[in-house]
């Protein structure tokens, strides 16, 4: 690195260079103006998101080339106009006009306009042009206006904004070399002709009462003179649809029955690819043990590191499916009429009808709900529904819920399959409550009222949801990932040391066995079979006593005092400790602690449910009573237990405040609700 | 039949000419303006209720009752802005 440092400090000229050689151009416009098509027909796969510097705002960076130039393409979020309204709104703004630090200021701007709808476009371009940095207007949807029968003169246009207008179709790539064209001007003005200077401008912001309205009379103006437009704009199909989609009781059938829909795929589809992912990790980790010798290495390559990136790729198939059926919604228009009718609902407990969408998608899984939680606007919103989202019972939970309910009622399906209702509804209300308890407390402030825009419904892009899901994936793989598989081997270090010897007993037992193979010689099939499961046996004891002698094991020793009074052992703390990462491995863990063997949770947990039913504490009374199976599942029901969703709470709140309260909340949350269950278990004579 | 109404109590379909908005400095109200709900402009209520949805420069937008409230209208009786575009204006809803 030092060499480098200096030989670049000896060249500053070099450097200015290579700075002055990436043209930065930033892409401006108000929402569903089709800016995300444009971005994507311009880079294509070729971006990256992260974050502006210090903010949760995100922005696409793509490369293109112009003029045998690299360019830098930023995608903006959308902008009604640079008087921001939203955080959102100014971070735009800032960098649009250069008051962002740590962002340089474009060299560039482009702005989409509406071609079906010019006269709302115009405000935010007449801004623009007012503001010393070149502006190129992309007149998107051009198609569209020529089917409704709007002329727009875009020569005439271009004269009267004082900048160049390229009407366009950025869906199918019309016009959009037309645009790189106009580009290449800016990036290379030394091969272009000089344009004429722009006309002065006669809009004023300061002069009138009211800087909108002066405006506005002037884009009329301009409107008047450069557009021709049949007189009754042909909107009834839209009129006619939202009807029914925006209606109090229609509306909300539908959109209910949309998610469910969406929700089912996440839920039934998603399985298929997690499975496969699953099994390929495991045959991955089987090679590594097959060609790694064993030991402490070995063990870190399978448990920890091949194991982590497959508990991290396991999320993609639920995190693809959301994202691609939200972009579809989006872009055909539907997900703003859902925010629409979902609003005087959701208000009650003081968030917008768009917080909705991530709280229903939390019921698959907690990552892409918190992920998908940038579809409400106002931060704070945001941020309440980030930190409820992992309440709603998520498909992790399942096999946790699946054990308790076969400890409670072995042979009742009917009272097993209200147990897992009850459940679900203990995470639904205790979400809904403790979202109403933060917008009254920590993040007081009444909701934003809405206002909302209601776009022309139209054919989604497959092109565009597809793009939009590479790139969330993307995001959780690179951003969120990486904490994920460094918090997995922080896990495996905690179940696997210290070290500890075999036990005694399962010396023993292995000498046995070995003595029974020494004594038929292998002539007798019984004898080897029981050998064989003498040393089955053996290797239970030893996971079992290793677990228990690890940190992991202490820690749950530990923390037996402060566990006692939900009704747990010093066993099922071990299975808290070690469930940290993921709800679902307090199965596996129980099924060593109880000394079964590792795999006895998944192939066969009927098994697992015999043997803990079977569990004695030290007085000999069973350890899963009914008022513990009850806590036990109150407890899974509400705490955190799943670190790959703080890994995303970080990425998404920009900060290790928000998932450490949320972990605490939800732990506190947990414990005080198990505890009450327990004890009213008691009363009822559930001990 | 004139003088300034809550935009709320415009009819289905009716227009009316915006006259002001309450409290516009703030963030809301600036934000309904960027749309075009501005001194001078006409809007359309397309659909009544909490929240509502109104018509401007041909963009519907969904707006939350209690915000409409602040926004203040000239109705206008005659159709005559040629800015309906559904059915003609009907029995009325609450």
């Amino acid at each position: 690195m030092a060499p480098n440092t200096q030989d670049l400090s000896l060249h500053p000229a070099a450097n200015a260079k290579r700075a002055r050689e990436t043209f930065t151009i930033a892409l401006a416009g108000s929402p569903n103006t089709g800016k995300t098509s444009l971005f994507n027909a311009l880079t294509g796969l070729r971006a990256q998101t992260a974050n502006f510097p210090g903010t949760t705002v995100e922005r696409r960076v793509g490369r293109l080339r112009i003029a045998d130039t690299d360019v830098s393409l930023v995608d903006l979020p959308g902008l009604y106009s640079l008087y921001a309204a939203t955080a959102e709104e100014r971070v735009a703004c800032d960098m649009i006009l250069g008051k962002r630090e740590g962002v340089p200021q474009p060299d560039a701007v482009v702005v989409i306009a509406d071609a079906d709808n010019i006269q709302r476009s115009l405000f935010l371009v007449s801004q623009l042009t007012e503001h010393a940095i070149p502006v190129v207007v992309a007149l998107n949807m051009i198609d569209v206006a020529e089917r409704h029968g709007i002329r727009v003169d875009h020569e005439a246009l271009g004269e009267e904004l004082g900048c160049p207008v390229v009407p366009l179709v950025a869906r199918t790539g019309r016009g959009v070399d037309d645009l790189k064209d106009e580009l290449a001007r800016l990036v290379r003005p030394d091969l272009a002709e000089p344009r004429p200077a722009p006309p002065p401008r006669t809009t004023c912001d300061t002069c009138g009462a009211c800087p909108f309205q002066s405006r506005y009379s002037w884009s009329d103006g301009v409107v008047a003179r450069c557009v021709t437009s049949p007189r009754v704009a042909p909107e009834r199909k839209t009129a006619r649809i939202d009807k029914a989609l925006t209606h109090p009781v229609i509306g909300l059938a539908a959109f209910l029955s949309v998610m469910f829909g969406v929700f089912y795929l996440i839920f039934a589809v998603a399985t298929v690819p997690m499975d496969l992912i699953d099994a390929l990790f495991t045959g991955i980790g089987g090679w590594v043990a097959a060609h790694v010798p064993a030991g402490d290495f070995q063990s870190l390559l399978v448990d920890g590191i091949v194991g982590g990136v497959g508990g991290i790729l396991v999320f993609l198939p639920q995190i693809t499916i959301l994202f691609f059926f939200l972009a579809l919604l989006e872009d055909s228009g539907y997900l703003a009429r859902a925010a629409f009718v979902m609003d005087r609902l959701m208000r009650r407990i003081g968030l917008p009808g768009t917080a909705f969408v991530p709280l229903l998608a939390a019921h698959a899984c907690a990552i892409p709900a918190i992920m998908a939680s940038r579809v409400v606007r106002n931060p704070r919103d945001r941020l309440v529904t980030i930190l409820v989202a992992p309440l709603m019972t998520c498909s992790a939970r399942i096999p946790v819920y699946a054990m308790v309910t076969a400890l409670l009622f072995p042979d009742n399906p009917g009272r097993a399959a209200t147990v897992f209702m009850g459940a679900y509804a203990l995470g639904i209300t205790a979400a809904l409550v403790m979202a109403w308890v933060f917008k009254k407390t920590i993040l007081p402030g009444e909701s934003k009222p809405l206002v909302l825009e209601l776009p022309g419904y139209r054919l989604p892009s497959l092109k565009t949801a597809l793009i939009y899901t590479y790139d969330r994936a993307l995001v959780f793989v690179q951003q969120a990932g990486t904490i994920i598989l460094l918090i997995s081997v922080l896990l495996w270090g905690l179940a696997t040391y210290p070290k500890s010897d075999e036990p005694a007993a399962a010396l023993a037992m292995r000498a046995q066995a070995e003595q029974m193979m020494a004594a038929s010689a292998g002539v007798n099939a019984g004898t080897a079979g029981e050998a064989s499961a003498l040393l089955a046996e053996a290797d239970h004891l030893t996971s079992r006593n290793a677990l228990a002698q690890s940190f992991a094991g202490r820690i749950g020793h530990f923390i037996e005092p402060a566990v006692a009074p939900l009704g747990f052992d010093w066993q099922i703390g071990i299975g808290i400790v070690s469930s940290f990462a993921a709800r679902e491995v307090i199965v596996s863990t129980l099924s060593i602690v109880y000394g079964l063997g590792e795999d006895a949770g998944g192939d066969n947990p009927t098994g697992l449910y015999d043997t803990l039913r079977l569990a004695r504490r030290a007085d000999g009374t069973p350890v899963f009573t009914i008022a513990t199976s009850i806590s036990l599942l109150v407890f899974y029901v509400l705490a955190m237990q799943c670190l790959p969703t703080q890994a995303v709470t970080k990425r998404e709140t920009n900060s290790w405040k928000w998932p450490i309260f949320q972990l605490a909340y939800m732990t506190v949350l947990a414990y005080g609700a198990s505890f009450a269950a327990y004890r009213i278990a008691i009363f009822f004579g559930g001990g | 039949m004139s003088g300034e109404i809550p935009l709320n109590q415009l009819k289905p379909h009716q227009c009316g000419v915006v006259s002001h908005l309450e409290a516009a400095d703030d963030e809301d109200l600036a934000r309904l303006m960027a749309m075009g709900v501005c001194a001078g402009r006409t809007v359309e209520l397309v659909q009544t209720g909490d929240p509502l949805i109104l018509k401007v420069y041909g963009t519907r937008v969904g707006v939350s009752a209690r915000l409409a409230n602040r926004i203040h209208v000239q109705r206008i009786t005659l159709d005559t802005l040629g800015l309906d575009d559904g059915p003609p204006p009907e029995k009325k809803r609450q």
